[in-house]
């Protein structure tokens, strides 16, 4: 064999010299030009695919080639890139490479050549490159349709920060097509007379169902879709887990989502065993445990996506990564007042191994016992010292025991323990009254407090024993939660038993003995004084073998019933501190002092009167009332705008009675009603000056505004009806149909004077006016034609029948009073004269006036073709005023009379101005 | 149910992104040759007879069902996760196909030859891209409300005039 390679490389390097002098020689390249070159367009990826073969070698042996590649786009001469590929060839191999190219390829013509050169160790320099090969192209339009507009690449799937280059095909070089990024213009550069592209930099995620870039010309828009993604990143907190040797469980935080709909894939891979397995979810991933176990495990996790792979690796020992499943099943067994068995399961682990668990008693949020117990299948503890009646909660975890790593999840159950006989003796007092001789004694005793209850109180039972008569024994039960009941009681000695019974039994009863004679009263009352913390008091024992004292006092004094209270205290005390929080300040307390004999019997040992805090100071003023039938009383001298509290209260030569309520009485203010005396006149001025405004308020209106006279109550009407003229009307302003308004423009310094001057159309010409039209006029209309003069007063009815009107020319300056009252034929005809010939008047040059112009009114609106001679000036169209009809024979004095001006121009339409 | 379709359109739009969001987006020049067409000019159509235009009602409605269904197909591979669209074209797609439904149960009861109700769709154009599939639910969307709008209509007729 390495006979056989020596004689090859001989041969080889025998041959080789031998071509290359060939090639030297006959100036001819060596015959490893690469062969049968094809490119193909992988559009998907956006990539050229070349193959080829090099049929030239002469020997069975691989050869290591360098291959030289030139690709050129739109045109051969274009060299866009160019690259070495070095491989080792053997004889009639099809070799294959792959270019990606930036540009999607349907924009643009590629031609691609390549070159070779054998870069052998086995052959010595020198080398030579080999002649090109022809140019191959790869043209991916050629197979495209007919549409107007292509956009490539189809769609694209990118990394976020990633750069994409877009291009389109227009084959109407007319349209003119734009591109936009979502809804932003995007601007390309032109490559071709038809292709443009686009590049798109540092692309962004802006949606899971990617993102819109289209074009649009004339036609129909055409687009792809970038499906742009996140970054893939690395998971973090890789760690696995077992529960029950049997399978693992790995887990891990994988980061932001990639924010595409394909998601990233995740394998785990063990490498001691060379398995792996595709994870069914992006967090975490199972790992079936042999049947052979494998104690020690090295996971390798790795995350893959279009664009990356990404990996993290553990090693795993399997006993020190076990987490037990939760126990179950717990409940409470046999519970009683003290004590509860608890029980529970727990999931097998591998060949049954034991776990430990944790045993939690909880009594109001708190953990107050704790207990380790190992298990294997079933788990059972007794908890001890617990309360009666008593809510617990009982809380187990388990581990493994045999290398401890993590608690299970646990598990909890409530349970209440059972109800116990109560543990205390009730606190109980009483108050004997006498009534004819024989004592009633009113029993009282406190709640017991919960510790001690041991469950609820159902009654308590009162066994009243007659110390005189041992066979005489009464038992009352009185139903909680009465803390009292009344006893009557003969004049015997007696010995008095409260117990209290919840279900489980009855308390330590509680004695008191009654004597059946009063006591000792006559005890001296002795005054106290008492401070922020209550009353101190003390006192001194009277006997030697007293078992206590108790201190006795009402909380209310003043109220009745006495709500009494009372303190046991022990033998060898001899003083202490009552304190209540229904202690007031100003109200008198007594308070009382037993001494409790070995028979339980109460002797009285002193009473102790005093206030909390006195609150005499604040008594300003105490009057004595003698008449007891008196029942008003009149308080004198206060304080304005003062608080005082009122309290009345009986009193006998004992002394006073019990100190009711006070009742609040604030004084007035001391000027008040000196402001009464001030308002009340001050008020009645403004009502008689306003009554009297408001009679005066016609005269004022008469004076200073009157009516506006209605053309109906008109003297003028008095005259028409003095003239007996059957054509009387009167005419509505509403009735005027408004046409246009002309706006008179007069050249700037020029000035017509038309005072006593008649001056025919042709002399003003110079004052052409402007017109704005309200409603369509005729076409060939001239001029601007008869105006309507709507001013107050009378409009000429024959003018008006006639179809036309009047043409009054006005200054603006001139006031509407000038016109004077129209009382009478006269004085109207006056007015007009006088209003035309102040129209007449100077009018400032380069003024323009704004008059109205009646189309309805005109006569050229129904006589075209007679216009008039003297059409009128478009300066000497009134202003709109308010008008009335005038009864014909009024305004027109009969033909040939020397009429005024006015009539002649009411009456003549051709002398209109 | 022209309600539906037109809320169905709006609601396709919106979730397509842009241009297809622009409240001014309308592409008539959008066409599919599988569709029923929406060309025929309301005089010709009108003045067809009653029989003539249940049966081309009918096969509209049938081939609506089957594209509504594709455009279903599509938006479930876009957007995986909105109940909402991807609801709304199961819901027109159903009364696409009740409706072809109950007019062919009409045609039958007055003896009016039915098309197979089995047909299958072919392939259908603008399927090549993403964005081509977007402007493909456009105008199935587009289209199904034209042929709802003549459908109501025409039913409509049939009503009044039949029961006179």
């Amino acid at each position: 064999m390495a006979l056989f390679a020596v004689l090859q490389t001989t041969f080889l390097l025998a041959l080789l010299p031998l071509r290359t002098y060939q090639s030297e020689v006959l100036s001819e390249p060596l015959p490893l030009t690469p062969e049968s070159l094809n490119v193909s367009i992988n559009s998907t990826k956006q990539c050229l695919h070349l193959q080829w073969t090099v049929h030239s070698l002469d020997y069975h042996q691989e050869l290591k080639m360098v291959f030289q590649i030139q690709i050129s786009r739109f045109k051969a001469s274009n060299v866009i890139w160019m690259g070495n590929y070095s491989t080792t060839v053997k004889r009639n191999q099809v070799l294959h490479w792959s270019w990606e190219s930036e540009l999607p390829l349907e924009c643009a013509m590629h031609f691609v050549r390549m070159r070779t050169m054998v870069d052998d160790a086995r052959i010595p320099a020198p080398r030579f490159w080999s002649n090109w090969s022809s140019w191959e192209k790869a043209d991916a339009q050629s197979s495209l349709g007919d549409q107007p507009l292509y956009v490539f690449p189809k769609d694209k799937l990118v990394e976020e920060g990633s750069d994409v280059t877009i291009c389109y095909i227009s084959r109407n070089h007319q349209d003119n097509i734009s591109c936009y990024l979502e809804d932003e213009l995007t601007y390309g550069k032109q490559l071709d007379q038809n292709v443009w592209a686009f590049e798109l930099k540092n692309v962004s995620f802006f949606r899971k169902s990617g993102t819109n870039f289209y074009c649009k010309g004339r036609g129909i828009p055409e687009g792809l879709v970038l499906f742009v993604s996140k970054v893939l990143e690395e998971p973090k907190d890789f760690s696995c887990e077992t529960r029950d040797l049997k399978t693992l469980t790995c887990t891990w935080d994988p980061g932001k989502d990639t924010g595409l709909i394909q998601l990233p894939s995740y394998t785990l891979f063990e490498s001691f065993s060379g398995k792996k397995t595709l994870c069914k979810h992006r967090n975490r991933c199972d790992w079936q445990v042999t049947q052979d176990p494998q104690e020690t495990y090295n996971f390798t996790l790795v995350a893959e996506n279009y664009f990356r792979k990404r990996s993290v690796n553990i090693l795993f020992n399997l006993i020190h990564g076990v987490h037990p499943m939760a126990p179950y099943n717990l409940f409470p067994k046999n519970v009683n007042a003290t004590h509860a068995t608890m029980t529970w399961k727990v999931y097998s682990i591998g060949n049954n191994s034991a776990l430990l668990c944790q045993l939690q008693l909880l009594g109001e949020g708190k953990v107050i016992q704790q207990h380790n117990v190992s298990v294997r299948v079933n788990g059972e503890y007794l908890l001890s010292e617990l309360e009666p009646d008593t809510d617990y909660m009982a809380r187990v975890c388990c581990a493994y025991a045999d290398h401890f790593w993590k608690w299970s999840e646990s598990i909890s159950q409530k349970f209440t323990t059972g109800e116990a006989a109560p543990s205390e003796a009730p606190d109980v007092w009483r108050d004997v009254t006498f009534v004819s001789g024989h004592p009633t004694v009113t029993l009282f005793w406190k709640p017991l407090a919960k510790v001690h209850t041991n469950g609820k109180i159902l009654f308590y039972n009162v066994v009243v024993e007659n110390l005189d008569e041992p066979s005489s024994l009464e038992v009352l039960s009185v139903p909680a939660p009465a803390n009292s009941t009344k006893v009557t009681l003969n004049q015997s000695s007696y010995q008095i038993h409260v117990t209290a019974h919840n279900s489980a039994g009855p308390s330590p009863a509680s004695t008191v003995a009654i004597s059946g004679h009063p006591g000792n009263e006559n005890v001296e009352e002795g005054r106290m004084n008492g401070t922020e913390d209550g009353f101190p008091m003390s006192w001194k024992p009277q006997s030697r073998n007293a078992t206590g004292y108790v201190v006795e006092w009402c909380d209310g004094p003043q109220n009745l019933p006495c709500i009494l209270r009372w303190k046991n205290l022990g033998p060898t005390t001899t003083g202490t501190v009552i304190s209540s929080g229904a202690f007031r300040p100003g109200v008198r307390y007594n308070f009382r002092i037993y001494e409790i004999s070995t028979k339980r019997m109460a002797h009285l040992l002193e009473k102790k009167a005093g206030y909390l805090e006195e609150l005499d100071n604040s008594v300003c003023c105490k009057y004595t009332i003698d008449n007891p039938d008196e029942k008003t009383f009149v308080v004198k001298a206060l304080q304005p705008e003062s608080v005082y509290e009122f309290l009345v209260t009986p009193y006998t030569s004992a002394g006073e009675g019990p100190l009711d309520d006070f009742t609040k009485v604030t004084t007035p203010d001391e000027y008040s009603h000196i402001l009464l005396h001030i308002i009340l006149p001050m008020i009645f001025c403004v009502l008689v000056v306003m009554i009297t405004c408001y009679l005066k308020s016609q005269w004022l209106k008469d004076k200073c505004y009157p009516d506006i006279p209605d053309p109906y109550k008109s003297s003028v009407l008095s005259l028409i009806k003095f003239k007996e003229n059957p054509h009387i009307t009167i005419m509505n302003v509403n009735d005027c149909v408004p046409d246009a308004i002309e706006v008179v423009n007069k050249p700037e310094g020029s000035k017509t004077q038309f005072i006593g001057t008649r001056k025919s159309p042709t002399e003003t010409k110079g004052t052409k006016p402007t017109y704005l039209d309200l409603l369509p006029t005729e076409k060939n209309y001239s001029g601007p034609g008869p105006c309507i003069c709507f001013e107050n007063f009378t409009y000429n009815r024959a003018a008006s029948d006639l179809g036309y009107c009047g043409h009054f020319p006005v200054t603006p300056q001139a006031p509407p009073c000038q016109l004077g009252p129209l009382t009478s034929p006269e004085n109207l005809l006056k007015t007009l004269e006088q209003n035309y010939m102040n129209s007449l008047g100077e009018i400032p040059a380069g003024e323009a006036n704004l008059n109205y112009v009646s189309q309805l009114a005109s006569p050229m609106s129904g006589d075209k073709e007679s216009p008039p001679t003297n059409p009128p000036e478009p300066a000497l169209c009134s202003e709109y005023k308010m008008q009335m009809a005038l009864p014909l024979g009024l305004a027109s004095p009969p033909p040939g009379e020397d009429s005024s001006l006015s009539s002649t121009t009411l009456s003549d339409p051709s002398q209109r101005h | 149910m022209q309600m539906q379709t037109s809320t169905l359109l709006q609601t396709y739009l919106q979730h397509q992104g842009s241009p297809f969001n622009d409240p001014r987006f309308s592409s008539s020049g959008l066409s599919l040759t599988t569709l029923p067409p929406t060309d025929m000019p309301f005089e010709i159509w009108h003045g067809l007879e009653d029989g003539v235009r249940l049966s081309l009602t009918q096969e509209a409605f049938w081939s609506f069902s089957q594209h509504l269904q594709l455009a279903e197909t599509d938006q479930m591979a876009l957007h995986p996760d909105d109940f909402i669209l991807l609801s709304q074209l199961e819901e027109a797609r159903l009364k696409a196909k009740g409706l072809a439904g109950n007019l062919a149960g009409i045609m039958t009861a007055l003896d009016l030859p039915t098309p197979p109700a089995n047909s299958p769709l072919g392939t259908v154009p603008l399927g090549d891209s993403a964005f081509q599939r977007k402007c493909r639910g456009y105008v199935i969307i587009r289209d199904y409300g034209f042929w709802t709008d003549r459908a109501v209509t025409f039913l409509g007729e049939l009503k009044t005039k039949y029961s006179e």
